[in-house]
């Protein structure tokens, strides 16, 4: 029934490649970058301007100083563009030798084979594989990089680019959108249904480097998609800065899922601004695993403007040592009929941090809304910290809003139950775990609930023993 | 045990430090301002009971904090809010738990019923807990009357009006039922009456 877990744990994806690249701009940030990288990638006057004011912005704004320490966080030691192959493919054979070793040890290709219906696969700062099942071409959807999609699909691009997630929202945001590069472009046409997930696997293979994917998601009436981001990096001693911006526009009666299997390496800050807007009817799910990292500031957001909309936000973190997880959700009602679910559960250990911000936001006219929000965590030992800071601004009567909260450690009684029929401590730890956490994991698909599942356990082991 | 009373009724811009095990009560009405309870003792059994009742323009802007310093004390506060007319509410609770207050039991709970359409509810309550043996709780809801309810009072031909009230008096009378039971005494059903006789 249970897997015995290994004694020593190891993060899987820490290894790291000869870096070898075509082209870097160096470190350090500067006007001469900015127009080095929108050079490069041929773009239209319009990006460069906007990637240029937002440049402006980002040197006019202060660090946050609210959320994790972001102290050690050195933007003048960042390398902010490595392009790590000429050209892009869309077979795995044709990337050069490290490149296809590092995605085969994370197993995308397996994947690929086994459960999805397009891959995207990120290395340093652009999208180096891509690959979508025929009949999806044919029914029109269109999956690439951003870089791309500028080039293919202008128009699009313009009209929607930057009108969810403005540069001036935050500094991170001004940063991303003045460096941007990769990520990706989803559009999905109207009433198509595309069953299987969608992939992007973001992979950073050079010590002190910046990563700032941009991704834009255009779901049709009636479509379906689901979108799922996995990211890893090597464990190095210096640090790295991940800064991604995410737009996602769900029109009427489409639904869009969106999940995150956050497993960066110990050395990277995360810093991502992510943002979704639902016209009526419509459904937006946020699934949001944040296991790696050094620290991370993660809010995703969702504007109900439609009537009806309905909005999600499913989340897990998890803090080991010297690890922040600054996690949460915001959420605007600002259509009658509008409906959202919070669900955030924690886990902290060996002097870990969670906490969970969220925002919950009933407009006037947003009439006979609800809204529910709960948050769960555990304390695993003395050392760690968990906090919870929601925040409800209602204008609304007509409205329904519930919060809760739980702090715990694991209980007593529960685990002498456990033990009491022959379950190991540690093992009925880990059963406990897993049961905290399942409401969520249920959720992903199964792949990747058993990878978390089994990463959780080890992590459970090193506690127990 | 001790049992400490304490009614406030002009302000509550005050740090309450408990330093001595017992059963300590807090109650107040209508009041704006920032209370602060400091638990330095252990056995400590803290109740706050805060009552809103808000109509026309009236504004209230309040914040607590249920500090734990020592293990084993237990803290509840329960803040129930009725908003009516154009009147204001802004909420902000905090617990924190520190390092050595292990075994603390904390709750914080808010209850608001919105009666009118102009009314503007702010809650915002956190949790900070550096200690792993504690359990710790916190709810905030906000809604109006339930139509069910309403619709229940409606079929047994009690008219509207009648049965808001009915709904209101209900309401508040959950938040006399939070006192610890050994203080039903004559001060408190006075304080009760006092209150609801406003809504006869």
């Amino acid at each position: 029934m249970l897997n015995k877990p290994p004694n020593t744990f190891r993060y899987r994806y820490g290894f790291s490649m000869p870096e070898k690249n075509v082209y870097s701009t160096g470190v350090g940030l500067s006007d001469k970058v900015i127009r080095d990288i929108s050079r490069l990638k041929n773009e239209p006057s319009w990006m460069l301007d906007y990637r240029l004011q937002a440049y402006a912005f980002f040197c006019s704004k202060k660090i946050p100083d609210w959320g994790v320490n972001l102290k050690n966080l050195d933007l003048d030691r960042i390398t902010y563009f490595i392009r790590a192959t000429q050209n892009q493919t869309s077979s795995w054979e044709d990337l050069p030798k490290e490149i296809k070793q590092t995605y085969d040890r994370i197993g995308v290709p397996e994947a690929e084979r086994k459960f999805l219906a397009g891959v995207s696969a990120q290395y340093e700062s652009e999208v180096v594989y891509e690959s979508m099942q025929k009949e999806l071409k044919k029914k029109g959807v269109v999956f690439c990089d951003m870089d791309s999609g500028l080039r293919q699909y202008p128009e699009i691009v313009k009209a929607y680019f930057a009108t969810l997630v403005p540069f001036s929202d935050n500094k991170f945001a001004a940063l991303n959108s003045s460096v941007w590069s990769g990520g990706s472009f989803v559009y999905i046409p109207k009433g198509v249904h595309v069953n299987m997930p969608l992939q992007a696997y973001f992979r950073m293979n050079a010590p002190a480097f910046g990563q700032f994917e941009r991704t834009l998601i255009i779901a049709d009436e009636g479509s379906f998609v689901h979108y799922i981001e996995g990211c890893t990096a090597p464990v190095y001693t210096k640090d790295s800065l991940h800064s991604a911006v995410v737009e996602i526009f769900v029109q009427k009666n489409a639904r869009v899922r969106y999940t995150t299997v956050q497993n960066w390496s110990k050395n990277v800050f995360n810093l991502v601004t992510k943002r979704a807007q639902v016209q009526e009817k419509g459904i937006m799910e946020w699934i949001d695993c944040n296991l790696g990292s050094k620290a991370t500031m993660k809010y995703p957001a969702i504007y109900l403007k439609g009537k009806s909309a309905h909005g999600e936000v499913l989340s897990i973190a998890y803090s080991g040592k010297n690890q922040h997880q600054d996690a949460g959700a915001k959420i605007f009602h600002i259509a009658p009929h509008t409906s959202s679910r919070i669900v955030s559960k924690s886990i902290s250990k060996s002097g870990g941090r969670c906490t969970y911000r969220g925002s919950v936001s009933i407009a006037r006219g947003a009439e006979g809304s609800s809204a529910f929000v709960t948050c769960d965590a555990l304390l695993l030992d003395g050392k760690s910290r968990s906090d919870t800071y929601p925040r409800m601004r209602i204008r609304e009567k007509q409205a329904r809003i519930h919060h809760e909260a739980t702090t715990s450690k694991i209980k007593d009684q529960e685990l002498l139950y456990l033990q009491q029929r022959g379950i190991k401590k540690i093992d009925a730890e880990g059963l406990y775990i897993n049961g905290f956490i399942e409401p969520i994991v249920k959720e992903i698909p199964l792949e990747y609930s058993i990878e978390l599942n089994r990463l959780l356990q080890v992590e459970m082991s090193h506690h127990g023993g | 045990m001790n049992t400490t009373f304490l009614h406030l009724e002009d302000t509550i811009r005050k740090k309450i430090v408990l330093k001595k095990k017992g059963v300590y009560i807090i109650f107040f009405h209508n009041l704006s301002g920032n209370l602060v309870c400091e638990i330095k003792a252990s056995r400590v059994d803290l109740t706050v009971v805060g009552l809103y009742t808000g109509n026309k323009m009236q504004e209230f802007t309040l914040t607590t904090t249920q500090h734990h310093f020592s293990p084993f004390s237990r803290s509840r506060l329960l803040i129930k809010g009725i908003f009516d007319g154009m009147s204001k509410f802004k909420y902000s609770g905090r617990i924190r738990i520190e390092k050595k207050a292990k075994g603390t039991h904390a709750s914080q709970k808010n209850q608001n019923l919105v009666i009118s359409e102009n009314t503007l509810v702010d809650t915002e309550p956190c949790l900070e807990i550096m200690s792993d043996d504690v359990f710790c709780t916190h709810s905030a809801t906000t809604i109006q009357p339930e139509r069910d309810s309403l619709f229940y009072f409606a079929s047994k031909g009690i008219k509207e009006k009648k049965a808001q009230k009915l709904i209101l008096r209900g309401f508040i009378e959950e938040l006399f039922e939070f006192f610890p039971p050994l203080l039903h005494n004559k001060q408190i059903i006075k304080l009760k009456n006092s209150v609801l006789t406003r809504y006869d």
